[in-house]
């Protein structure tokens, strides 16, 4: 449609409130300006697109051919281990991207050029701008998102299903903390995230470089805390005591099993059976008083079965970080001068 | 309706006043100048106008009463800033047809005329336009919203002479069909007199002068004689600006009874706009202000009311 379709009418009277542009128009606004600048990021999302598909048709080819150890039989050919290595670090780098690229110069670069001037002096006001701007961006962004994500799940499933125990994880473990945030509706929510944490940057500081050099350290600062630390405490870890065989000279054993779904295992460690560990002194007693006091193994640990409400708890938070710093921006584009 | 209204109007940035104890009455349906040199405040005064930021003292209003800035504000004023910003990246149509997407009221066919009329190619890209295209481009934009108040901040600046005249025949022809009140900025005082009847003098942050273009020349006349300016004071004529050139003085001259003969010596002659102009911005602390403004502002020690 083009602005012929809404043509003028009346002046508007003095006094009167005048009515808010629609937001369907401030949406175009948003993608004629920034036609360029999706293309660019919509010619990236179809290299990765092609990448992942040309790799994952060899992926499925060779699963196929030599059943379900495959990935440990390619020696002597290319290591899909590393692959998918490569495409975990690509993806996460691409999110970042957008944030440092399409997030933080939204607004500095208007300010530079001093378009604000004229897009802040039309009838639409700063808040629905602003708003129309970041929902258009945020949703083209994470329609890609959510595209690469189910691409990556299918480049994954011929990997084995593991689940867990404790890091280091093995690439294809859901819980390996470069792929927990891949699955295609948490990508987007980390998208999303990056993409309002520029924008409110860059709201903040003004100026584009200074704007994208905070989103990296941020962002970046923001994803290394939560996958290193952050996810394993989204709910309190269970705890579970097992019996253990003491035997003479230090050695001990256990027979039990996690079951088919191996869950995190945080920490573990010899304890009393109402759930205090031992002191180091006291894992030095002899297996008779090992014996004596029913001294078990406890593991702190995440059940298998909490993934998807890990990954639902990680959506949450992410989204609404993502609102917040939106109503942010909108408020200092309101408060300060253009 | 006022179309711009201040009282004790005052704009401080980080360290320096850009505009102080500003009372100002813009009546509708004028073509207002607002001159002044470079750093007299003239763009804060135009930006706040357009709500682009909040005063730090006192207060303005435009439109008979509007908030700048707020929503019947913006629908009722077209802006062109200081360099008319555009997207540079865009086609000309695209940037038309963005605007028209911020906007409410918009004649897109009419802004397509004109700039066809204009010779503005739509399918180039902005940036590749000349500084005249560009210009014309914001004004187009301006005027489709139909604003009743267009405001340019130094509109003429980066525009060739031939640009210059061009620019403003096409801004006459829209202001004398559709009657809009016009409040424009320039350092350059040539040729004012053809566009503008409405005057303000702003300098280093003061109000100056402002009125009526007619009603100003017709109480300022320019005297020029031998003699020393000392022997007018008996006559109580305000004299605003005294300038020496060689043997002969020439004085910018306040008369407050016009087609009274000229003192004895002297030769009288009609001010132009450009005498007046340069006459008040040479002594700064000389001041002719209209109503309340007037009181507000203690007059400068060469104009006794």
């Amino acid at each position: 449609m083009t602005a012929a379709a809404h043509l003028a009418s009346q002046n508007p009277q003095p006094g009167k409130q005048a009515a808010a542009v629609p937001l369907r128009q401030l949406v175009q606004v948003t993608t004629r300006q920034h036609q360029a600048a999706l293309l660019w990021a919509a010619g990236v999302a179809a290299v990765l697109a092609i990448a992942l598909a040309a790799t994952g048709i060899q992926v499925h080819e060779l699963a196929a051919r030599s059943g379900p150890n495959w990935y440990g039989l390619t020696r002597a050919s290319v290591d899909y281990g590393g692959v998918l290595r490569a495409f975990a670090l690509i993806l996460q780098l691409a999110v970042l991207l957008a944030g440092m690229f399409i997030g933080a110069p939204l607004l500095p670069r208007e300010i530079d050029s001093g378009t604000t001037k004229l897009a802040w002096t039309q009838a639409a006001s700063r808040s629905r701008w602003l708003l129309a701007q970041v929902l258009t961006l945020a949703s083209l962004l994470t329609l890609a998102a959510l595209a690469i994500g189910a691409e990556f799940g299918w480049w994954l499933s011929p990997f084995p299903h593991s689940t867990g125990l404790s890091p280091p994880w093995p690439p294809w473990s859901p819980w390996w903390q470069l792929r927990f945030n891949l699955n295609p509706l948490l990508l987007a929510g980390w998208v999303v995230f990056a993409f309002t944490f520029g924008v409110f940057l860059g709201a903040a500081i003004r100026r584009t470089l200074p704007a994208m050099a905070a989103t990296l350290v941020g962002y970046g600062a923001v994803l290394f805390e939560v996958s290193a630390s952050w996810r394993m405490h989204y709910l309190a870890p269970l705890h579970r005591a097992v019996a253990v065989q003491f035997q003479a000279g230090g050695n001990y054993g256990s027979s039990f099993t996690w079951g088919s779904r191996l869950p995190v295992i945080m920490s573990q460690g010899l304890g009393w059976p109402d759930g205090r560990l031992l002191s180091a002194a006291e894992q030095q007693r002899p297996a008779a008083w090992m014996r004596l006091h029913h001294i078990v193994m406890w593991f702190t640990y995440q059940p298998s079965s909490r993934y998807h409400t890990f990954q639902a708890i990680e959506l949450g938070w992410l989204l609404a970080a993502s609102a917040l710093l939106v109503a942010a921006a909108i408020v200092m584009v309101r408060r300060r001068p253009a | 309706m006022n179309v711009i209204e201040c009282r004790g109007l005052a704009k401080r940035y980080r360290r320096a006043w850009a505009l102080r104890d500003c009372g100002l009455v813009i009546p509708e349906g004028h073509v207002v100048a607002l001159v002044g040199p470079n750093g007299a405040g003239k763009t804060t005064l135009l930006n706040l106008a357009a709500g682009l930021f909040r005063p730090t003292a006192g207060d303005i209003t435009v439109l008979g009463g509007q908030q700048p800035g707020s929503g019947a504000a913006r629908v009722g004023i077209g802006f062109v800033s200081q360099d008319a910003p555009l997207y540079g990246h865009l086609r000309a149509g695209d940037m038309l047809a963005l605007a028209g997407n911020l906007n409410i009221t918009w004649s897109h066919e009419r802004a397509l005329a004109r700039l066809a009329d204009l010779r503005v190619p739509v399918d180039r890209k902005v940036r590749a336009l000349s500084g005249g295209q560009r210009a014309q481009l914001a004004l187009t934009i301006a005027l489709a919203k139909r604003p009743r108040l267009l405001i340019l901040d130094e509109p003429l600046a980066r525009l060739d002479p031939l640009a210059r005249h061009e620019f403003m025949a096409s801004l006459m022809a829209e202001v004398a069909e559709e009657g809009l009140s016009v409040v424009f900025s320039s350092h350059v005082v040539a040729e004012l007199e053809r566009i503008a009847d409405y005057l303000i003098v702003l300098n280093e942050g003061r109000l100056q002068l402002a009125g009526v273009v007619e009603d100003l020349l017709a109480v300022h006349r320019v005297l020029t004689g031998p003699e020393n300016e000392n022997a007018l004071d008996a006559q109580r004529i305000a004299v605003v600006h005294t300038r020496k050139a060689g043997a002969q003085t020439h004085l910018l001259v306040r008369n407050s009874a016009p087609g009274a003969p000229a003192p004895e010596g002297w030769q009288s002659d009609p001010a132009s706009l450009e005498d007046l102009v340069l006459g008040y911005l040479r002594d700064p602390d000389a001041r002719m202000l209209p109503g309340p403004a007037m009181a507000a502002s203690a007059g400068g020690p060469a104009v006794t009311p």
